[in-house]
């Protein structure tokens, strides 16, 4: 019994850090119609410079996750004038393969300065278990839980409660017109485009606290990121929370059944059965807007 | 320079908005006779043919190279290229083939040419599974899928004692061979192969099967709406591309005489074969053909550079062999969308769009 209510709190920790994983992924397919393939590669980066910060200059676990962000906004808006504003009227084969590209850059340049070691992140303070009764739980997942959460929140009244959350909205819905209305869709798909890399970058940092990882098979985390956004449709904030969540719960679940590398094939198998069944996630077409 | 002022001319005349969709319907007008990308692929086969018996080994082996990444990239071209449906995942397809013939050579003595049939077989049902679930979507999630399965394929065959797990499994061609009738031997093979996927190319872009393709990349629920089972014409194009892949595959596996996991599964050789279509063409039958020559001779020649470039006394790593290919993929991707073909040869009706 308590085996498996500490697997569910496990499992629900861990699912909410693969919401704040899944969440740029969703934005920039939900808002901007752009299929981030380079979603992985640019979380591990994030994952890699925050490592940087915190193991090799010994900086403060909590307060570097912000700078991470940062940086990757301004890579995000530099990406943006570079590469993907000259995609905007393109076809999703030319977008895909110009992030399949990047993709290969980011992971190359990552392997190039952090090799493929295996990398954990030394979580000094945050590195406690708290214990409730017979239930363990490391205060580093609870901590990567509650800021993905604070983030989501945040972002999901963002998205719904303000003006320029409404213009995102809006250009969702459909671009052309929301240029008609005013809104200023080129600067509003800049920021928007560093935002979907910003909180791929964030996601990085939440899974280094909870996970280790390494350069070269950052595309097992572009899976879990996948199947999240599938279960939890596009673009909005809540949902992708819960979808993740549910997520965490079922691979902890899983492992607790089967072998350890089995729960893999579980995880691709839940994949392949939400494509069957989704068209276009949970939400269906008629909620692919935010 | 005589390409662009020819390019301009063409704009202009198609700048009358009027006669755009003239322009447009007369799909098909090219700028070369019609014989000459037919006359290059022969001249290109023509050339290859005697270099079995005439090169070293290296270069025969480098030679074999291209005409693997000429079978992978035929079949990854059908459903990518004129499809628009990209797939990551040509390490899959390929894997499958090499691990079904290794374990067959290994477990019960199957020769190569017994291994073929089976491994082709066994990609094609892989990438039936795969296109069951993906591809009546839209075609990101059909790349995004391909993508992570290589991960999958990974794992699962590590795991799986019978293919050798992490170990991976070796192979042996019967009879006696020096290592120099080896190599002319997979080379011919191949060369086999290869001739087979472009004839196949060839044969569906110029078919119904290849227009219904090309209507699916255009706009697929025009297509839908206009009678192409777009669905059963994606299966089957990427049936096709994976049974191809499956055999280069498996004579990929009696060539390196040994497989492994991380090897086998790893995303360089999508990388390699995405680069190959899109260097050579995405949308002509020509365009792997010459892709996998470009392809390969620069790896091959970042191979040598690289390592001996002491840029500011600085050991170079080898990864800056992929960070090339990454950046030539995003600039083929933004500037030169039709490769190297697509220079020469004009696009078929292109569209107007309002």
């Amino acid at each position: 019994m308590n085996e498996i209510v500490q697997s569910l709190i496990n499992g629900a920790l861990l699912g909410g850090v693969y919401g704040g994983l899944a969440m740029g992924l969703s934005l920039l397919l939900g808002v901007l119609r752009i299929v981030n393939l380079a979603h992985s590669a640019v979380l591990i980066f994030g994952a890699l410079l925050y490592w940087q910060f915190v193991n090799g200059f010994g900086l403060d676990p909590l307060l570097m996750i912000a700078p991470v962000v940062l940086i990757a906004y301004l890579f995000g808006l530099g990406v943006h004038r570079g590469v993907t504003q000259y995609l905007t009227r393109e076809s999703d084969s030319t977008v895909m393969l110009a992030f399949f590209g990047l993709m290969i850059i980011l992971e190359s340049i990552a392997i190039m300065i952090w090799t493929t070691d295996t990398k954990t992140v030394a979580l000094g303070y945050l590195s406690g278990v708290i214990r409730i009764g017979d239930l363990n739980i490391p205060v580093s997942r609870v901590v990567a839980a509650a800021i993905t959460l604070v983030v989501l929140v945040a972002l999901h009244f963002f998205l719904t409660r303000t003006l320029t959350g409404s213009a995102i909205r809006g250009m969702a819905q459909n671009r052309d017109v929301a240029a008609m209305v005013g809104i200023n869709v080129e600067k509003l798909s800049r920021r928007v485009f560093g935002a979907g890399i910003a909180l791929a970058a964030f996601g990085g940092t939440v899974l280094s606290l909870v996970s280790s990882f390494s350069p070269q098979e950052h595309t097992r985390w572009l899976a879990w990121a996948f199947l999240v956004v599938i279960l939890g449709g596009l673009g909005s904030a809540m949902r992708t929370l819960v979808a993740g969540i549910a997520v965490g719960i079922f691979e902890t679940v899983v492992g607790l059944l089967i072998p350890f590398q089995y729960t893999y094939l579980a995880l691709y198998a839940l994949l392949a059965v939400a494509l069957l069944i989704r068209n276009e996630g949970l939400g269906g077409i008629k909620q692919r807007t935010i | 320079m005589a390409e662009t002022t020819d390019l301009d001319k063409d704009a202009k005349r198609n700048s009358d908005v009027a006669l755009a969709q003239a322009k447009a319907a007369s799909a098909g007008v090219r700028k070369a006779p019609w014989w000459v990308t037919p006359l290059v692929a022969v001249a290109i086969f023509a050339i290859i043919a005697p270099m079995g018996g005439i090169l070293g080994l290296g270069a025969v082996t480098t030679l074999t190279t291209v005409l693997y990444y000429t079978v992978i990239a035929q079949g990854w071209n059908l459903l990518g290229g004129y499809g628009g449906y990209l797939n990551f995942g040509a390490a899959v397809f390929a894997g499958t083939g090499a691990y079904t013939a290794a374990w067959l050579n290994s477990e019960f003595e199957w020769t190569l040419w017994q291994t073929l049939i089976p491994a082709a077989f066994a990609a094609a049902f892989v990438s039936l599974i795969v296109g069951f679930a993906t591809l009546r979507l839209r075609s990101h999630y059909f790349a995004i899928f391909t993508l992570v399965l290589t991960f999958l394929a990974l794992v699962v065959v590590k795991n799986w004692p019978a293919l050798g797990g992490a170990i991976g499994l070796f192979t042996d061609v019967e009879g006696d061979f020096s290592s120099r009738g080896l190599a002319i031997l997979f080379f011919y093979v191949l060369f086999g192969l290869a001739i087979l996927a472009t004839v196949i190319a060839y044969f569906v872009e110029h078919s119904n099967f290849g227009y219904a393709l090309r209507a699916i990349s255009e706009d697929e629920p025009a297509a839908q709406v206009l009678g192409v089972k777009t669905t059963s014409v994606k299966l089957r194009a990427l049936l096709i591309g994976a049974a191809l892949g499956g055999l280069a595959g498996a004579v990929y596996a009696f060539f390196t005489g040994y497989i492994e996991p991380a090897g086998t599964f790893s995303l360089d050789l999508a990388l390699d074969i995405v680069l190959v279509c899109v260097i050579g063409g995405m949308r002509s039958w020509l365009g792997p053909l010459i892709g996998s020559i470009i392809v390969v001779l620069l790896e091959q020649i970042l191979r040598v550079v690289v390592p001996n470039l002491h840029l500011f006394g600085l050991d170079i790593p080898a990864e800056t062999n992929r960070l090339v290919l990454g950046v030539l993929l995003l600039i083929f991707a933004l500037f030169i969308r039709r490769g190297v073909v697509g220079l020469f040869v004009q696009r078929r009706g292109r569209v107007v769009s309002v």
